[in-house]
């Protein structure tokens, strides 16, 4: 056994490897192998599918449509490789001599290090809502787009199929490249934290999953550059309309593979890190509700998301090899997509809300100065959405002409899942009631999202019912409903998360002054926006339409006005963000006074997070309860102790 | 006493659980592509069940027979897979590569032969809703084994360079769960496919 | 939750598990047409379901220890109150165990809860009722001639006992508890799990405030 000295070798492990020199930078890791990299993979992508068309003798041999759909799977196997996501693994898997881990690359210790494959859960964090927040920018752009030509009757600036493209484009980037991502990047950062770990299980994945995302945005905006222009299914991209489509839609079914491969490796990584790396001390019912939503939430990604990646194959297979899933002339089922992509598609909107009631539950105790009401039916209720979920995907089908004995139970099973979503919102209430209320900017939009959840789960229940929906299926009334839970529900909690967290992941305090101008300007902006378009729902305004009857001009007038007040006010909140990143007074560790471990570390924490991990000793929303801790930390004190194992011989 | 602790690297995390942590990556991986696998015989149950296609499609045959030989060989080489691993951790080196050389020609033979059945079985994947889910499914299970045939193939190369050990072995242990996971997968698609 | 598979071993065995629940699936459906095939499948899937409920692993925990020495001439004790302590059995108990040094007592009353409030998480009146016994423990110690400090404790009085020993590192530990019969239901078994899961020396002491009996076992 050696022991630990100053003086090493030579070899100051600290450092980083020299960086390399003259032509060994285009084979190091990094942007500058990027390009050849593509190049090279998109060569072999061309070459594998020219042969076997040349073998089989299928012409034309060099048809744009097959190579683009297969480049589409080895250009960004080209761009990962370039970027060096997969150096550990190739050398690995080749035999070499690993080096040993350095730590060198870990961490970020200049802006530079946000742009290269990072190992660091903080970093890949804000590479995540940097990058998530760009795919919201350039969705909202096009939710403008979409609003400008409805702001009246006829057709304005876009023809019907590009028209198609914007509302189908701006769904897919909000989901897939917006909402999930953004809690995944929040949940990155945080969690390791919450738990007392240094950092995820498997920290090389977790880079790699990152990584994926920005080629799945950029191959669903690409669409738009594509003969043809950019899908215009919609996001639910049915068959058998979307096999018979233009080249863009097979961006978006690839597109969202990309995104499901990165969204199931970041839950393989939660569920690991929870069960395997929590705080001694931390049981199961001593996790922050935050940890709770996220393992719910990766269990219900690990389950579900294969089953939107299969139906995405099959209308590949479809339009490439000419299969027939959904041709009932040669024994398809066309409606067999929609039951498989439903499959996963309700349950993406739980793994779209669920890390959001976590975020809440955190605000509001904490801005309440108050324990959680009820931590262990919050908790349960949480397991109970994730079992309920998988049980309602056909009431998205309730007019698709599916068997009709499958709407009753499927409306219960819907009406069913109310309950433990009801107890999580008179839980938030309870824990405000008699409180001590800050209501600084995340507060604000904590409570803005339980109540702008409540009538969107309100809306849920009228379109759960069959004979409701099936007078307001397909109309604004619907569209009225999604915004209330994803804008009013998701988006105000993921907003209520960066506000909380800002002062942890950037040291600095954002602007109160501005975030509650934001809170307002989004609040009203939202709410005149989309609560008409329940009323004009009701009355028959279609959805997905970009001319309409006249009678619905003033209300549509009224709506896109709104809306772009709206999407003015994310100016506020931009300019909040960049200029107290790099102006705002510093935070502290901890500026809001909270209990659980992350804010038990400076503001940025340190590159390895805990110079020693905490013992937990109590659960972490005691606040008020005398005497109560949820963890300590031993410092320099010798009398606080850890627990050993003892191996009986 | 004072341990100077040189800050090179985090502290290690506390295990808060006895699974170790890669295996149960392993085990939650295949639980995704066990769903995925799910998708596929969902289109099955669909093309099949609801859409009533008979099974084959007439004048369609399934060549139940070879695929049989196969399902043997593929379920020989789990047995082997084991072997390997028991060796390991027993110290036994020549167990070790004699057991993966074996899995790893065995797998090879299997993806083989049913790449040879598909050129020879007489239709394609656009030849009907039959033919589609057969060329899928056995597809989606043909591209897994290879993914195997890959994981194994490195922890053959280093098994030959000596790099595991009884303490150490999870380069193996990992690819061994995997492959045990495809062997799974084609008992179901042969059954639900070829025979039932 | 429950992990069923942890290890390439058990997963060789799943293979077998497999290859023996088809094989049987589709010989039954060969031989006997495909409702006995259907039936067998059922029979079959409704007995791996059972084994699967009911093999819950009940693991052995590893016992743990606090890493704390204390110091020569120091020695702590913990005492865990599910009841109201103090008269002569504990502190002759107490006495026996800080013999010739300088001992320091922590008195931990678990905030024991009814199984709804439990799950409701409402601990308010359990923690107040469990402050009450520990005011009552403390005084009965002290008119006994012996000085502690005390704390209320988690709900469970193991996870209760982990906590203490987290951050008093106590050497010895005296719980005590209701009689039999009149035990509470997060106390059943607690102080044999307590041996099996701290690797540190456990004294019980049933007090029966009833009969004004105490009794150490």
């Amino acid at each position: 056994m050696t022991t630990v000295t100053h003086e090493h070798e030579h070899v100051d492990e600290h450092a980083a490897p020299p960086a390399p020199t003259g032509w060994r930078r285009l084979t190091a890791p990094g942007w500058l192998r990027v390009p050849w990299m593509i190049v090279v993979f998109f060569g072999i992508g061309a070459g594998i599918t020219v042969l076997v068309r040349w073998l089989e003798g299928w012409h034309p041999i060099w048809k744009g449509s097959i190579i683009t759909t297969v480049e589409l799977t080895t250009v960004p196997l080209g761009f990962l490789a370039g970027i060096g996501t997969f150096d550990y693994w190739v050398r690995y898997a080749t035999g070499a001599p690993t080096a040993p881990e350095d730590h060198s690359g870990h961490g970020a210790r200049s802006w530079r290090d946000y742009f290269r494959v990072n190992t660091d859960h903080k970093v890949i964090g804000v590479q995540y809502l940097v990058t998530t927040i760009f795919f919201f920018l350039a969705a909202g752009m096009l939710a403008m787009f979409v609003r400008a030509e409805l702001a009246k009757p006829g057709m304005q600036f876009f023809d019907n199929q590009t028209y198609n493209g914007l509302f189908s484009v701006h769904a897919s980037l909000m989901i897939f490249l917006f909402v999930i991502p953004a809690f995944a990047g929040l949940a990155n950062f945080v969690v390791p934290l919450m738990l007392g770990a240094p950092d995820m299980a498997f920290p090389r994945l977790n880079a790699l999953s990152y990584w994926l995302l920005p080629m799945a945005g950029f191959m669903m905006l690409g669409s738009f550059l594509v003969p043809g222009g950019a899908f215009a299914t919609g996001w639910t991209s049915y068959a058998p309309l979307a096999v018979h489509q233009p080249l863009g839609q097979v961006f978006f079914n690839m597109g969202v593979q990309w995104a499901g491969a990165s969204s199931i490796m970041t839950a393989l990584n939660f569920l690991v890190t929870i069960i395997t790396m929590r705080a001694p001390g931390m049981t199961f019912w001593r996790m922050p509700l935050l940890v709770w939503a996220n393992f719910t939430t990766s269990l219900l990604v690990v389950i579900a998301t294969p089953f939107i990646a299969g139906s995405q194959f099959f209308v590949m297979f479809d339009r490439v090899m000419h299969t027939h899933f959904f041709d009932p002339g040669h024994g398809g089922y066309p409606l067999a997509y929609q039951h498989i992509f439903w499959f996963y598609s309700h349950p993406a909107v739980y793994i779209m809300m669920l890390p959001g009631f976590g975020i809440a539950s955190e605000v509001i105790s904490v801005m309440s100065r108050k324990p959680i009401f009820g931590y262990r039916l919050m908790a349960l209720s949480l397991l109970a959405i994730l079992v309920l979920g998988f049980s309602v995907w056909a009431h998205h089908m309730f007019v698709s002409g599916m068997a009709p004995w499958l709407r009753v139970p499927m409306m219960a099973t819907t009406l069913l899942i109310a309950v433990p979503t009801g107890i999580k919102v008179f839980s938030w209430l309870a824990t405000m009631w008699e409180g001590r209320i800050n209501f600084s900017t995340p507060m604000l939009f904590a409570v803005g999202f339980v109540s702008m959840f409540v009538i969107g789960g309100l809306s849920g229940i009228y379109l759960g019912a069959v004979p409701i929906d099936i007078h307001v299926s397909d109309t604004a009334f619907v569209v009225a409903h999604i915004h209330y839970v994803l804008f009013g529900g998701s988006l105000f909690t993921i907003f209520a998360g960066i506000y909380y967290w800002f002062p942890k992941m950037t040291g600095r305090m954002y602007n109160e002054r501005l975030g509650k101008l934001h809170f307002w300007l989004t609040f009203v902006g939202f709410n005149l926006t989309f609560f008409p378009m329940h009323l004009i729902g009701v009355q028959g305004m279609p959805r997905r339409v970009a001319d309409y009857a006249p009678r619905f001009a003033d209300w549509n007038l009224f709506i896109s006005i709104a809306s772009f007040g709206l999407g003015a006010s994310t100016v506020v909140f931009l300019y909040n963000m960049i200029w107290s990143w790099r102006f705002g007074p510093p935070a502290g560790g901890n500026p809001w006074r909270a209990l659980t471990l992350e804010w038990q570390v400076t503001s940025p924490p340190p590159i390895f997070n805990f110079d020693e991990i905490p013992q937990v000793v109590g659960s972490p929303y005691e606040y008020g309860v005398p005497g109560a801790r949820h963890a300590v930390l031993n410092g320099d004190r010798a009398e606080v102790g850890e627990l050993e194992e003892v191996r009986r011989t | 006493m004072a341990v100077h602790v040189e800050a090179h690297g985090p502290p290690l995390a506390h295990r808060s659980s006895r699974v170790d942590a890669s295996i149960l990556g392993i085990f939650l991986f295949i639980a995704s592509e066990v769903m995925l696998f799910g998708a596929f015989f969902t289109a099955y149950f669909f093309v099949r069940v609801a859409a009533g296609t008979p099974w084959p499609t007439p004048p369609f045959h399934l060549p139940v027979f070879v695929a049989g030989v196969n399902t043997m060989i593929l379920v020989t080489s789990s047995f082997t897979m084991h072997w390997a691993l028991q060796s390991i951790k027993r110290d036994n080196h020549a167990g070790l590569q004699a057991g993966l050389l074996l899995t790893f020609l065995m797998g090879l033979t299997f993806l083989l032969t049913q790449i040879l059945e598909y050129s020879r079985i007489g239709f394609a994947p656009k030849d009907g809703a039959f033919a589609t889910v057969f060329y899928c499914l056995t597809g989606l299970h043909g591209a897994h084994v290879a993914v195997g045939l890959m994981l194994l193939g490195a922890a053959t190369i280093r098994a030959f360079r000596g790099h595991y050990s009884s303490e150490a072995h999870h380069g193996v242990e990992i690819p061994g769960i995997y492959w045990h996971f495809v062997d799974v997968m084609w008992i179901v698609v042969y059954s639900t496919v070829y025979i039932l | 939750m429950i992990n069923p598979l942890r290890s390439e071993a058990e997963a060789f065995r799943f293979v077998l598990a497999t290859l023996a629940y088809f094989a049987a699936i589709v010989l039954a459906a060969v031989l006997g047409g495909r409702w006995v095939g259907l039936a067998v499948f059922i029979v079959l899937s409704a007995l791996v379901i059972g084994w699967w409920v009911r093999a819950r692993r009940a693991e052995q925990p590893v016992p743990t220890r606090p890493t704390r020495q204390s110091a020569a001439g120091e020695r702590r004790i913990l005492v865990i109150a599910n009841e109201t302590v103090g008269g002569e059995m504990l502190r002759d108990c107490i006495r026996e165990k800080t013999e010739g040094y300088r001992g320091e007592v922590l008195v931990v009353t678990p905030a024991l809860n009814s199984p709804l409030k439990h799950w409701a998480s409402d601990e308010d009146e359990a923690r107040a009722a469990a402050q009450k016994r520990l005011d009552a423990s403390l005084a009965r110690l002290r008119e006994a001639g012996i000085q502690a400090r005390g704390e209320v404790g988690d709900g469970e009085p193991l996870q209760a006992i982990e906590d203490a020993l987290r951050t008093f590192g106590a050497d010895e530990i005296i719980i005590s508890t209701h009689p039999e019969g009149r035990s509470h239901w997060l106390e059943r078994g607690v102080v044999t799990h307590a041996r099996e899961r701290f690797a540190v020396p456990i004294t019980h002491v049933v007090v029966d405030l009833e009969a004004e009996r105490e009794e150490v076992r």
